[in-house]
């Protein structure tokens, strides 16, 4: 991982997206991945020993979800950009989804290179002015 | 038989001697006792004209003579004619007895009211004595065997009499019986009156015995008629009637009992089959969304990611396709597992025996699939069976151990398709086990189209669990 690249934890319980997401990151330049979690939870733990740039975080996973666990994140390291990701049309998500802290929603068939660049270009200046 | 017989004889014998006696005994004491006030009033008469008058003149000795013989036979008419003077007196003074028909005619104007079956047999007791001026009257109730007192007046509080297996039949046949008849046949009635004399009529319906309206009168009293014994018959016919309508009450209120809890049972079983199949459809979504959805969007990705190095890394990008093959491959797995899950495609297409047999094979146990002897049957009551078995068969590798052989055996049996899965574990008591949610939705599924479940187990004799389904033909 170059020294300046942004560094991403990624966050999902479905071992087959975290294999996609790893991927995509390893062929995208300027991004590198810092480590991966299971659960909300274990999400919280390394997002606080690890300090990434950037949580790619799955909605729907048992135990403490991932809305709770972005806010927990968005909580303790406000520079944190956080997106929410699903396999559920955004109608579907619950209602606090855009209030947690996180930036962005994204359906994961729609992950790829050009959508991470594109989101991390649009990243909110001020984690403040965020979907809070 | 001949013994019998002679006891029998000399029983007889003995009752018309003591009858015979009390005859006698009676004569004795009334003539005893006409005899004795004839001479008190004879004795009084001439203590006061004598004793406070003077002695009689020659001509007055014998008008003295013929009024102490005239006031003594005027004594002895009295004696004799007392109990008519007396019932002459009570009429005039308390009204007229009413006859015996009369306390019928109040007693069905009672029972036409819905009273309690304990006050109607009160009032019927007092009704009773009253009509028929008795010294008690009693009503037994009983079924079967045993006779309790259930209301008498006066009242004697509660008693019971035990009738073998042929008394009750006799009693329930004779219309109205006198002391001689019960003496023999319910020897327990006179406990405590050895010398009253006693009718009862015994109150039945369809030939059973459902009671007895006993009437007393003391040995002294007056006899009683024909008119009394024929309205304590019809007093008895109809509470034969009011007990069998009260019995068909309290058999028509447990019926309607039975039929709420069948109700509410329905009505538990339909809320749970409703949620069964909300939360199989959930199970369909989870499914759908952990498995196939999971690898068709890595593969998405995956797709996306190819076609964007294509340009800049062909040998990248091939790399990254050629991987996906195994990618589509667990998908499709996935899918089978999922569609096969929802209904078995060899159910449908083999019919229970193989799709068990197969079923048996993929599954983390052993199990012995015997099922030679069936056909082909609705899909609703393959399926349950299906399902049922195989919820029979987790049901037992959990409670018996993985290692545990469970035999399966379906079979038809008088028109009714059966399956049983028995198993040698270690069993449980169903009678203090409440059913787990597994037996619970076996019985549910095989009541949804008319079957039934029944589990057989005890603490160490392992456990055999029973499904019956009616076959339509």
């Amino acid at each position: 991982m170059e020294p300046d690249a942004v560094s991403v934890l990624v966050v999902d319980d479905q071992a087959p997206f975290r294999s996609a997401a790893r991927a995509v990151l390893r062929a995208t330049p300027g991004f590198g991945i810092v480590g991966e979690a299971a659960s909300g939870e274990e999400a919280v733990e390394l997002a606080a020993t690890l300090e990434p740039d950037l949580v790619l975080m799955d909605v729907m996973m048992a135990g403490m979800g991932g809305i709770e666990a972005a806010r927990h994140i968005a909580a303790e390291r406000p520079g944190t950009v956080i997106v929410l990701l699903s396999s559920y049309r955004e109608d579907d998500l619950p209602a606090n989804a855009r209030a947690c802290g996180a930036a962005a929603y994204l359906h994961k068939a729609e992950f790829g290179a050009r959508v991470l660049e594109e989101l991390w270009r649009r990243r909110p200046d001020q984690p403040s002015v965020s979907a809070r | 038989m001949a013994t019998a017989e002679g006891q029998q004889e000399t029983m007889r014998k003995m009752r018309r001697q003591v009858k015979l006696r009390r005859l006698l005994d009676r004569v004795l004491v009334g003539a005893i006792s006409f005899l004795g006030l004839a001479a008190i009033v004879a004795a009084v008469y001439f203590a006061i004209v004598v004793g406070l008058g003077r002695r009689p003149t020659d001509g007055e000795g014998t008008l003295l003579l013929l009024s102490m013989l005239g006031a003594a036979v005027a004594a002895v008419v009295y004696a004799a004619a007392r109990d008519r003077v007396d019932r002459f007196a009570r009429r005039l003074v308390y009204g007229v007895r009413p006859p015996p028909s009369e306390a019928l005619r109040a007693f069905s104007g009672r029972m036409t009211r819905s009273l309690p079956l304990d006050e109607l047999l009160l009032q019927l007791a007092e009704l009773l004595r009253r009509t028929l001026a008795l010294d008690a009257a009693e009503v037994w109730i009983g079924t079967g065997e045993r006779l309790e007192r259930a209301a008498s007046d006066p009242d004697r509080g509660p008693a019971s009499l035990n009738l073998s297996a042929t008394e009750a039949p006799v009693l329930a046949r004779s219309s109205v019986a006198g002391p001689a008849w019960l003496r023999v046949w319910l020897p327990g009635l006179f406990a405590g009156r050895e010398e009253a004399e006693l009718r009862v009529a015994p109150i039945t319906h369809s030939g059973d015995l459902l009671g007895l309206i006993v009437a007393e009168r003391r040995a002294a009293s007056e006899q009683f008629s024909e008119e009394d014994e024929q309205a304590l018959v019809e007093l008895a016919r109809q509470v034969g009637l009011a007990l069998r309508n009260v019995r068909l009450d309290s058999e028509l209120r447990a019926s309607l009992e039975a039929l709420r809890q069948q109700a509410e049972e329905l009505r538990a079983s339909r809320a749970r089959v409703v949620a069964a199949a909300d939360a199989e459809r959930r199970r369909i979504e989870r499914d759908l969304h952990d498995s196939a959805q999971q690898h068709l969007m890595a593969l998405a990705i995956n797709v996306r990611l190819a076609a964007e190095l294509l340009e800049e890394s062909p040998d990248e990008a091939r790399g990254l396709l050629e991987g996906l093959e195994a990618t589509v491959q667990e998908a499709l797995e996935a899918l089978r597992d999922l569609a096969h899950g929802i209904f078995p495609p060899l159910l449908a297409d083999r019919g229970l025996a193989e799709a068990l047999t197969a079923a048996a094979r993929r599954a983390p146990g052993r199990a012995r699939i015997q099922a030679d002897g069936i056909g082909r049957y609705a899909p609703d009551v393959e399926a349950t069976v299906y399902f049922c078995t195989l919820e029979a068969l987790q049901n037992a590798w959990k409670h018996a151990g993985p290692a545990a052989t469970v035999t399966v055996r379906i079979w038809e049996q008088e028109g009714g398709l059966l399956f049983e899965a028995s198993d040698g574990g270690g069993g449980f008591d169903p009678e203090r086990t409440p059913r787990g949610a597994g037996l619970t939705s076996m019985a549910d599924r095989l009541g949804a189209i008319g079957g039934s479940l029944s589990i057989d187990s005890a603490p160490g004799r392992g456990t055999r669990v029973t499904g019956a389904i009616p076959l339509r033909r």
